[in-house]
């Protein structure tokens, strides 16, 4: 299992929109295989990420992205490499 | 324990620091407002007197030519608009660079709406100021030129002497904003042939909140805070005794440590400079022949260096983003893109600035962590083959 999480702002921008969009073809890629929450940035569980600019997806305690939208074939492979990595373990 | 590697920001106090302001605010003297006639404001003024001497000394300039401010922003402030205001002109010109702080920069900016006009200086590559180009942006009209002796993000060390010289002659005033050079660089006001010089305390492990502005015999200026007519008259406001004691403390001990420190920071920079050779697609954008040796500005391209300060925030170690976070975007950073990288390597940016309290432990595990998130990272940002880019591809420098 990979957690995934997607910190974003409060009032909601394209960007946002567009990571989470990303992260739910992830979900439907690889269903049962990735937790993911979904984290306002005012939020106190957001203050752990340390939050300088949503949207922050953060894949298995690793930042990936702050700020803008992440390349979608990089980020399929850096979560298919954690995935095998947990199933590794 | 964090790594603390952003010391161009602000730095932590010093032990040495927090016991001189301590033995101010709590000492047997009882230190209160200089201002006061009795015992108590008697012992406050002695502060005031040694602290200013201190200062003055690290600047080669006479104890009477210092004046307390509030921090480096509100010297520069004074130094800018008390000159303006002061020489009586109706239109004045004023010519600074493109790699000042937005102290001086937007200060710059509201006096242009104030009816001055401005002319502001390109840098090359690395980050320097032609002094030629200041002296061809010198007009009849010119009152001040403001020039920073150390940049913040990149380091480089700026011509000062050269410019003061071509001022002088030219009968136009000299501004430096060495905020981030008292302490560091060797600092003597007639060699820099300067007018004004605004520096502060918590760049070299002082307080916050404390600052000074040299201002040479027979300069006159008009002051922005009006009060009770402290500092001569040019800085109202009760000053910050145990804060200005501390700056000097500050300052006194950063000069009797240069030596050691720069070997420090050499040494460390060194171990930074290597993450260009050991990976790819890495640029160093500071020139260690005429930079600080306290900083480092590197490109990770393809790397988003806010997800890398972010990461390394999450693992206790800070450093900042050559991009400055402003109006919910993210803009890139004027210094960068005066220095000619392109939008995309301005975002690829990091900023390392050593203090005097980082240690070479420090910097190897920041090298360490830096290393495995880059390449976990350009997974995610980088849109091509890594290798493509070397120092000469247009990816780092605008065309």
């Amino acid at each position: 299992m990979v957690d995934i999480v997607l910190v974003v702002a409060t009032r909601e921008c394209n960007k946002c929109r567009a990571c989470e969009a990303m992260v739910r073809r992830l979900l439907e890629k690889h269903p049962g295989e990735l937790c993911f929450r979904k984290v306002r940035d005012d939020a106190p569980e957001a203050d752990e990420f340390g939050v300088v600019m949503p949207p922050m997806l953060v894949v298995s305690g690793v930042l990936v992205t702050a700020g803008r939208v992440p390349d979608e074939r990089g980020l399929a492979a850096v979560v298919e490499r954690m995935l095998e990595g947990s199933k590794a373990k | 324990m964090s790594i603390y590697l952003d010391n161009n920001a602000t730095t932590p106090l010093r032990p040495e620091v927090w016991d001189a302001m301590a033995a101010v605010e709590f000492g047997g003297a009882e230190a209160r407002n200089p201002s006061s006639t009795h015992k108590s404001g008697q012992a406050a003024k002695k502060v005031m007197r040694a602290a200013r001497e201190r200062v003055a000394d690290a600047l080669g300039a006479d104890p009477d030519e210092i004046i307390f401010t509030g921090g480096g922003s509100e010297a520069i402030n004074l130094a800018l608009k008390g000159s303006v205001w002061a020489s009586g002109l109706s239109a004045p010109h004023i010519v600074t660079t493109a790699i000042e702080h937005h102290a001086v920069l937007n200060t710059v900016a509201w006096l242009e709406t104030q009816g001055c006009s401005a002319t502001v200086v390109p840098a090359d590559l690395r980050c320097r100021v032609d002094p030629q180009a200041i002296a061809d942006a010198i007009t009849r009209d010119t009152l001040i030129v403001s020039v920073m002796l150390a940049n913040n993000e990149v380091g480089t060390i700026q011509p000062v002497r050269e410019i003061g010289a071509i001022c002088r002659e030219r009968g136009v005033l000299l501004h430096v904003d060495a905020v981030q050079g008292v302490g560091k660089l060797p600092v003597d006001v007639d060699d820099l042939n300067c007018d004004l010089l605004s520096c502060t305390a918590h760049k070299i492990g002082g307080p916050k909140g404390v600052g000074a502005l040299y201002v040479r015999k027979g300069i006159t200026l008009v002051p922005v805070i009006h009060g009770g007519g402290q500092e001569s008259g040019i800085r109202s406001g009760t000053q910050n005794v145990a804060g200005i004691a501390g700056f000097a403390e500050a300052v006194e001990l950063a000069e009797q440590e240069r030596e050691e420190t720069w070997a420090r920071w050499r040494d460390c920079r060194q171990v930074l400079f290597g993450l260009q050779d050991e990976m790819n697609a890495v640029r160093v954008n500071s020139d260690p022949e005429i930079c600080l040796p306290n900083c480092l500005s590197i490109t990770f391209l393809y790397c988003d260096a806010m997800a890398l300060t972010t990461n390394l925030s999450m693992r206790g170690i800070y450093v900042s983003t050559g991009s400055a976070c402003s109006s919910g975007d993210l803009e890139p950073s004027h210094v960068l893109k005066a220095m000619g990288l392109s939008d995309v390597a301005c975002h690829c940016t990091v900023r390392f600035s050593l203090g005097w309290s980082t240690t070479r432990d420090q910097v190897d595990t920041a090298v360490g962590a830096v290393k495995e998130l880059v390449e976990m990272l350009r997974e995610v940002t980088m849109p091509e083959e890594l290798g493509k880019c070397g120092a000469d591809c247009p990816c780092f420098v605008k065309a």
